[in-house]
């Protein structure tokens, strides 16, 4: 099944010049794909695309089965939360502790708090964050904040997981703890895409690359990205 | 909302409503609002029940006057129609009572224009003072009076009466129109908050956004914060009310017998009188905080 197909979809911010041209890809489910390219080519902001942050100026994209054009705000939330998103600068609300934190998701969709109880503190205490579920995010290190925006991102298991640069900055250890949970969610289904500068992970990990320079798509199947 | 796991049963807003310049905004603006709105409702009050009895102390009384006598001839023709203008109000159906004033009530009614020094000698006008019994039509015994009486001049007060009411009509009309724009105004400054409150965690509000909250997720942390200020604000406006009318009484005596002046009210009813402003103030603070986080973020991408 396509998760996510794009087709001719070009984006610029406001007035600015065009930062992607004339993507074309698919992301079949259950795919996991590693996301490239130098500084500025692009990363980020085909990332906004996927988690609906960005609207394109151009194209279309098919987002779990829908046309992103024909879906109206209303609908916009349960299509969100089917999204789990580790932004660069993990977007961590300060005021909340780091176990409201991690349980926003599930609260936004509903759940009864004694479920959302166990599983953010599971989740909390398998990323090593167990001691720390009350303190607020300015007071802890990037690597704990970094580490709280992942257990947000996939407390309620998304179709489709998109982070931008999730092992930058944790040591190795917690950077192959995070791949690991990746990897565990992609077994039961997620489709995951990840941009990272980290080599060592690109080549330990050994999943399909997309690789972005200057706005465009120059490595991957251009037309189709398929499942590894 | 998230429910803090710390403190069960506090409401804890995702995001930081509570810090900030504009914290206490929205229960100063609806104070404000309750207290003036409150003020203008008794000052209503207080001018109704003033009309009311200036009515009713005009509209049931006549004030009939007979030309003040020159010569001889004239004094008798004078005493004679006093005496049937006494005669048939005595008789008519319509009054209560009537009586004559006497000659010192008549030389105090004139004192502004002669001072205190009249002549014993100068001519003093007839007059008739007669009160109604309740409900009557006075316009039989007018026509009756002006029948006997040709040259006496009946009055009725009803061009008096008429300026006073439409005198007061307008003065109300006046304080609805002040606690109408009151209300405008306050509702005006309650929304202008929370827009800025909106554009200030505007990153905030993204994120929740892009977790999957809802715009009815995220209104009703806007809104509940805005009620609680609210209530703070006119619990405070209908104190300091309270405590200004109970200032003023003391100080005067008279202001709660004006205002409410058949009211006898018990202890419950204050209490309601007390409760009203406070809710509608939060009930309108609630809606505008409600209607404007929607349509700012209906706004949004
Ligand atoms: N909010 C924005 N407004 C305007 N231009 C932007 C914005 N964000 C990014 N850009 C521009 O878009 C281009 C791509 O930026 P983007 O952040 O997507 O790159 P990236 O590949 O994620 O880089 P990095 O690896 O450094 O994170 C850059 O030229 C940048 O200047
Ligand atoms: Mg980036």
């Amino acid at each position: 099944m396509t998760i996510v197909k794009f087709s001719n979809v070009g984006m610029r911010y406001s007035t600015g010049p065009e930062v992607l041209h004339d993507l074309s890809f698919e992301l079949q489910q259950g795919s996991f794909h590693f996301l490239t390219g130098p500084s500025g080519a692009g990363k980020t902001s085909l990332l906004k695309l996927l988690y609906l942050g960005q609207h394109p100026t151009r194209g279309i994209i098919h987002m779990l089965g829908r046309d992103l054009t024909a879906v109206p705000r209303r609908e916009l939330p349960m299509l969100r939360r089917q999204i789990g998103i580790v932004f660069q600068d993990f977007r961590l609300l300060p005021h909340l502790s780091a176990f409201d934190n991690v349980a926003l998701p599930l609260r936004t969709s509903g759940l009864a708090e004694k479920d959302i109880k166990r599983n953010v503190t599971e989740l909390l205490e398998w990323v090593g964050i167990g001691d720390k579920m009350e303190a607020r995010p300015p007071t802890l290190s990037g690597g704990e904040q970094q580490r709280i925006a992942i257990a947000r991102a996939v407390i309620n298991r998304p179709k489709l997981l998109v982070a931008d640069e999730p092992t930058g900055n944790v040591d190795s250890e917690i950077g192959t703890r995070i791949m690991h949970l990746f990897e565990e969610l992609n077994r039961h289904g997620t489709t995951v895409l990840i941009a990272t500068h980290d080599d060592e992970i690109v080549t330990r990990f050994r999943h399909p690359q997309m690789r972005l320079e200057n706005g465009t798509l120059t490595e991957g199947p251009k037309r189709k990205v398929k499942a590894a | 909302m998230a429910k803090s796991k710390l403190i069960p049963g506090k409401y804890q807003y995702d995001i930081g409503l509570d810090q900030g310049a504009g914290a206490h905004l929205v229960a100063w603006s609806t104070g404000l609002m309750v207290f003036f709105a409150t003020l203008a409702l008794a000052v209503n009050l207080g001018l109704n029940a003033v009309t009311q009895s200036w009515v009713s102390g005009l509209s049931g009384s006549l004030t009939v006057e007979i030309k003040p006598p020159v010569t001889d001839e004239q004094k008798a023709a004078s005493a004679e129609t006093l005496k049937k203008v006494l005669w048939l109000a005595k008789q008519h159906p319509a009054v209560e009572k009537s009586r004559a004033l006497t000659r010192e009530e008549i030389l105090a009614l004139l004192r502004p224009w002669l001072g205190e020094k009249a002549p014993d000698s100068l001519p003093l006008p007839a007059i008739i003072d007669i009160t109604l019994k309740k409900d009557v039509d006075s316009a039989a015994l007018i026509a009756d009076l002006n029948k006997i009486a040709p040259d006496a001049a009946v009055d009725s007060h009803a061009d008096t009466l008429s300026d006073v009411k439409t005198l007061v009509a307008t003065a109300r009309m006046f304080v609805l129109l002040l606690t109408g724009v009151i209300i405008l105004l306050t509702a005006a400054s309650i929304a202008g908050i929370v827009r800025s409150k909106l554009a200030i965690h505007a990153q905030e509000v993204e994120t929740l956004h892009l977790v999957g909250a809802s715009d009815e997720y995220i209104a009703r942390q806007f809104r509940h914060h805005t009620l609680k200020g609210a209530m703070k604000g006119a619990l405070g406006g209908v104190v300091c009310m309270v405590l200004a009318i109970l200032g003023v009484s003391y100080m005067t005596h008279t202001i709660d017998t004006a205002i409410f002046p058949h009211v006898r009210l018990m202890p419950l009813e204050w209490i309601l009188i007390a409760a009203a402003p406070v809710l509608a103030g939060s009930l309108i603070a609630h809606f505008t905080a409600q209607r404007t986080v929607m349509r700012e973020l209906s706004k949004l991408a």
